[in-house]
């Protein structure tokens, strides 16, 4: 029982920060229909960024974390400016193809900057668990799992509740109507691919303790990521959700139950199985089947 | 109120619209009839700057409409229903209220609540349908919820592209009525582009009449409907 709940919550750990990864990339892709590949290496730099401002220069860790979302966010902002921008209204198949290219590129600029060697990010509570009944449990991972509640909890009511979101929605369903409404596509659209970086530093920053920080750790959670959204539904905001969830809970279930080795291909047999028995994965954007 | 001047427009290499002009007062209606492909649809997305103009002026209110950007003309007055009615699938029909709000819903006695308030008693289904998602609507709905959207911009005039499409006609002849009843009331003006030319002709002050991209033929509503050639054309008589 103890191994069973221990397992569960790495899981949950792992399924949180997967969730957010699937979360940040299906955001342009609902918001803009632009896939971007070079997501992983947004939540690279979330972790570099961490690792720069918290180690490097020694601040404080909350102020370290505030500072890795915001170079976050001028990375996506930057990408608005001379990547999303100007391929605007071309076939989704050019935002990967050039995706996957700066990818590379920012892959190999994290060496330029940071050097080949894994670096460290320490937690807010230290590396040493603490005793929760009979499971031992790294606070690290709660603060993980707190603040995943909290912000897609916060990201879904800002959604559904507020004006701005119900445009960013409007924008996402159906931008030519969502201007005639007089609602500021561009300016929306930019919202959303800043809300994406956000989550991406967000992300780098909260994983980076629980392994060390390489120049390929961003594309390791975005298989992970990628498969989340296809487990959930391309383009589901919901779904991305809960298949980065259900990725975490099954890899690490896997892990512990059937085989450690074979940790990874859990994940991608259960893209497999999940697509043979709905296609269009776990929760299908509802929009798309009326249109 | 709307004055459109040898307007120009087209897509890549083709031309579609050729010296186009035409007029609607205050508070006039004002159809423009024309069968498929005749560039309807081309002239109000560039009036409502959707697409932009290649020549010709267009002004409304006072301001010029070529090369303006759609979101800001719904701020001075013109709002535009689109053809295929482009509700948002995903949201509610409350929903679909809310985002259509500006700066003139707000400044309007009573605000956003009072014009939602005036467009339910106008269609009064949408009440019943208030949080049933846009998808989910029929039709008939959507087109109402197409042109409730467009008043809670509390507009001085309506662009209204093919308002019967794919409607029953029963449905048709309430929608156009209801058209009547919003300019009696809101003293809008409206610009409607329609192939049904006999419901049409019925609300209309003015007819002009559409034909590959060009205005062949224009004038009162009553003199229009008794054209032979239109009679032959439009009327299936
Ligand atoms: N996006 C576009 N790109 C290229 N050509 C277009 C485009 N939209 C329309 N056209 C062309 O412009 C011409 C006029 O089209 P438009 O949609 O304005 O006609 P319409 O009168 O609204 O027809 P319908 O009654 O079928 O809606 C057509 O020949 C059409 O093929
Ligand atoms: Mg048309």
């Amino acid at each position: 029982m103890e191994t069973f709940l221990q397992v569960l919550l790495s899981g949950a750990t792992m399924g949180c920060i997967y969730a957010f990864v699937a979360l940040g990339f299906t955001l342009t892709i609902a918001a803009a229909g632009v896939v971007n590949f070079a997501y992983s290496e947004w939540v690279t730099f979330g972790s570099y960024f961490g690792v720069t401002f918290a180690v490097i220069l020694g601040w404080p860790l909350w102020l370290a974390l505030g500072a890795s979302i915001a170079g976050c966010i001028a990375i996506g902002w930057l990408f608005q400016l001379f990547v999303f921008t100007p391929l605007e209204g071309r076939h989704f198949l050019t935002s990967v193809s050039a995706t996957i290219g700066i990818a590379l590129a920012m892959q190999a600029l994290v060496t330029l900057l940071w050097g080949p060697y894994p670096l460290t990010l320490p937690t807010f509570f230290g590396s040493s668990a603490v005793q929760i009944g009979t499971i031992s449990v790294f606070p690290h991972n709660l603060l993980i799992i707190a603040l995943a509640v909290l912000i897609i909890g916060g990201l879904q009511l800002a959604l559904t509740r507020t004006s701005i979101g119900l445009r960013l929605q409007a924008t996402a369903q159906d931008p030519m109507a969502a201007r005639l409404m007089g609602i500021p596509v561009r300016r929306m659209r930019t919202l959303a691919y800043c809300l994406s970086a956000g989550i991406a530093g967000l992300s780098g920053f909260l994983v980076a303790p629980l392994f060390v920080v390489t120049n390929t750790m961003g594309f390791g959670l975005m298989l992970k990521g990628f498969a989340a959204t296809i487990v959930g539904g391309w383009g589901s905001l919901k779904g991305a959700v809960y298949g980065g969830l259900l990725v975490g809970l099954i890899e690490a279930l896997g892990a512990a139950y059937i085989s450690s080795e074979y940790k990874e291909l859990i994940a991608f047999a259960m893209i497999i199985v999940v697509l043979l028995v709905r296609p269009r994965g776990l929760f299908p954007e509802r929009i798309a089947e009326k249109l | 109120m709307l004055s459109v001047d040898k307007l120009c427009v087209g897509y890549g290499e083709a031309d579609v619209l050729h010296d186009v002009t035409l007029r609607v007062g205050e508070g006039e209606i004002v159809a423009v009839l024309g069968a498929n492909g005749a560039g309807k649809t081309t002239l109000l997305a560039a009036l409502s700057g959707l697409i932009p103009a290649r020549a010709g002026e267009a002004m409304f209110d006072g301001r010029s409409l070529v090369g303006a950007a759609a979101e800001r003309i719904v701020g001075w007055g013109l709002s535009h229903v689109p053809q295929g009615r482009r509700i948002f699938p995903g949201l509610s029909v409350m929903e679909n209220l809310v985002v259509a709000r500006t700066a003139a819903t707000d400044r309007a006695e009573g605000g956003f609540a009072a014009a939602v308030a005036e467009a339910e008693e106008l269609f009064p289904r949408l009440n019943e349908r208030r949080d049933q998602l846009g998808w989910s609507l029929s039709g008939g709905e959507q087109q109402m919820l197409a042109v409730a959207r467009a008043l809670v911009a509390r507009p001085k005039m309506i662009l209204l592209d093919e308002p019967s499409l794919g409607l029953a006609p029963m449905i048709v002849e309430t929608m156009f009525s209801t058209i009547l009843e919003i300019r009696r009331r809101e003293k809008v003006g409206m610009l409607v582009v329609e192939q049904n030319a006999e419901q049409a002709l019925r609300v209309a002050d003015r007819v002009y009449v559409m034909e590959l991209g060009r205005i062949v033929l224009e004038g009162p509503a009553d003199e229009v409907a008794r054209d032979p050639a239109i009679e032959r054309a439009y009327l299936g008589a």
